[in-house]
């Protein structure tokens, strides 16, 4: 496999796209929607 | 995902804890992690979603990542040895994927594995980019894993003639497992050709793997090993050819772009291309490979192979054309194209199948011409027969599958060891 091809078949098997115009289709897990907590950073990426 | 304390600096490499999950007990991993990470400090990232983590540990995805639903950095080795003592508790019973790259930490989800945090890279002595991570000295050595550590490629080296000669030719598909070809002697002299003519499934496409770079013993081409010689000089058509958009000429001669327009007309003439030639409107239209039936496609492979040496692998039945070459390029499974003298000289390159000539005279099963072989074996003439309906067989003696004895069916095991299976 092409590597990292695989991040542009995240959103759609046929057509690019990143998942963030997708996610109703394929939510995050719930702790992913938790605030950051005070004090720290975080960076959030398409996988 | 990745979370970090503001403000807190890591070293540019050491220990990482992986922790493996399966899918229905991801959430409580990652909140388990988020918890513990969290309330101490570490930073960490994980797999954002069921669709990412399904990604990462799909059949083609990169093997190094899979499994690896959630990271933490420790900062140092003290914190490294706390936290899966203290992880290894609070997962107790969460069941994953072994992550190759890494060292299990008992019989739990967890791995460790030293490596970069920082994104680092050095060439190595092959003038590969890897990522890096630094040795003792402080030096930047590639890490483990990756590329680094990969042989170079040996330079191909040109081959004397295209004789084709096995001997003790064993191929198996691990080193536990039991060959599938085992001893196989073969000599197809140069000019001459071979096909292999099987039912499905009984180890063809694995023998012209096994060609290439077998387990034991040698195969040589122009007496030289066959994965050693230059790429040109042996080529594989797949049962379903590949045929790319493009001009009909870029496809035809895209393995000789130097070929003279004669050849081409030669090749085109000889394999019966000239129709399709016609319709398509010229070398020079643009061609569509889903508007090309697969016996085409393959035709254009058959024409474009037939500017070098090559290994054919399943031609298709009844798409053929209907001149002497299609017939017996119908005919075999397996064939041995010719190179130089006869490169341009169809009927040659398949014409009716040559005579193998076996080693050592150990059993390999029925072998000879195709008429000796449509007489010596049944099933040869079954599956010919079906192929073109046009051998004329008397009624009872073409063998259904069904019917075939047990030593000639196909076995799933593989051929057990001898070649009675497989009509060299």
């Amino acid at each position: 496999m092409i590597s990292k091809y695989e991040i542009y078949c995240l959103a759609d098997p046929f057509f690019y796209n990143t998942l963030d115009q997708k996610r109703a289709d394929h939510p995050d897990f719930p702790i992913a929607a938790r605030p950051v907590p005070d004090g720290w950073a975080h960076q959030a990426t398409d996988t | 995902m990745h979370y970090a304390p503001a403000g807190g600096a890591l070293p540019q490499q050491g220990w990482k804890i992986h922790i493996s999950s399966c899918m229905d007990q991801a959430e409580r991993v990652l909140a388990a992690a988020w918890d513990y990470c969290v309330s101490r400090g570490l930073a960490f990232k994980f797999l954002r979603g069921r669709r990412v983590m399904m990604m990462q540990n799909s059949k083609y995805a990169f093997r190094g990542s899979s499994g690896k639903l959630v990271t933490i950095y420790p900062v140092d080795e003290v914190q490294l040895e706390l936290v899966l003592k203290e992880l290894a508790e609070t997962l107790d019973g969460v069941a994953g994927p072994y992550i190759l790259s890494g060292l299990r930490y008992g019989e739990g989800p967890l791995f460790v594995r030293y490596g970069g945090f920082a994104e680092r890279w050095c060439v190595t002595e092959n003038g590969e980019r890897v990522l890096a991570i630094e040795d003792a000295d402080g030096t930047l050595v590639p890490v483990l894993g990756t590329g680094g550590r990969r042989e170079a490629a040996p330079e191909p080296r040109p081959a004397a003639g295209t004789r084709l000669e096995l001997s003790g030719g064993t191929f198996a598909y691990g080193p536990g497992a039991e060959p599938v070809i085992d001893g196989l002697d073969l000599v197809v002299p140069e000019g001459d050709h071979l096909a292999v003519v099987r039912p499905s499934g009984i180890g063809k496409s694995t023998l012209v793997a096994g060609v290439l770079r077998p387990g034991a013993g040698t195969v040589l081409i122009g007496g030289v090993p066959a994965h050693e010689v230059g790429p040109a000089a042996r080529v594989l058509i797949p049962q379903e050819a590949y045929v790319f958009h493009g001009s009909l000429a870029a496809n035809l001669t895209y393995l000789a772009p130097d070929s003279p327009m004669s050849a081409l007309d030669e090749a085109v003439a000889a394999f019966g291309l000239a129709a399709l030639v016609r319709r398509l409107g010229g070398y020079e239209a643009e061609i569509d490979p889903a508007q090309l039936s697969a016996g085409e496609r393959q035709l254009i492979a058959l024409v474009r192979t037939s500017l070098a040496p090559a290994l054919l692998d399943r031609p298709r039945r009844g798409d053929l054309p209907s001149g002497p070459g299609g017939r017996g390029a119908g005919r075999g499974g397996l064939s041995r194209a010719r190179g130089h003298a006869g490169r341009h000289r169809a009927p040659d390159l398949v014409g009716p199948a040559g005579t193998p000539r076996p080693g050592d005279g150990r059993d390999q099963g029925p072998a000879g011409t195709h008429d000796e072989m449509v007489a010596a074996s049944p099933l040869y003439a079954d599956l010919v027969g079906h192929w073109t309906g046009y051998w004329e067989l008397p009624p009872g003696t073409v063998a259904q599958d069904a019917d075939l004895a047990p030593a000639h069916r196909p076995q799933p095991a593989g051929l057990r060891g001898d070649l009675n299976g497989l009509d060299a």
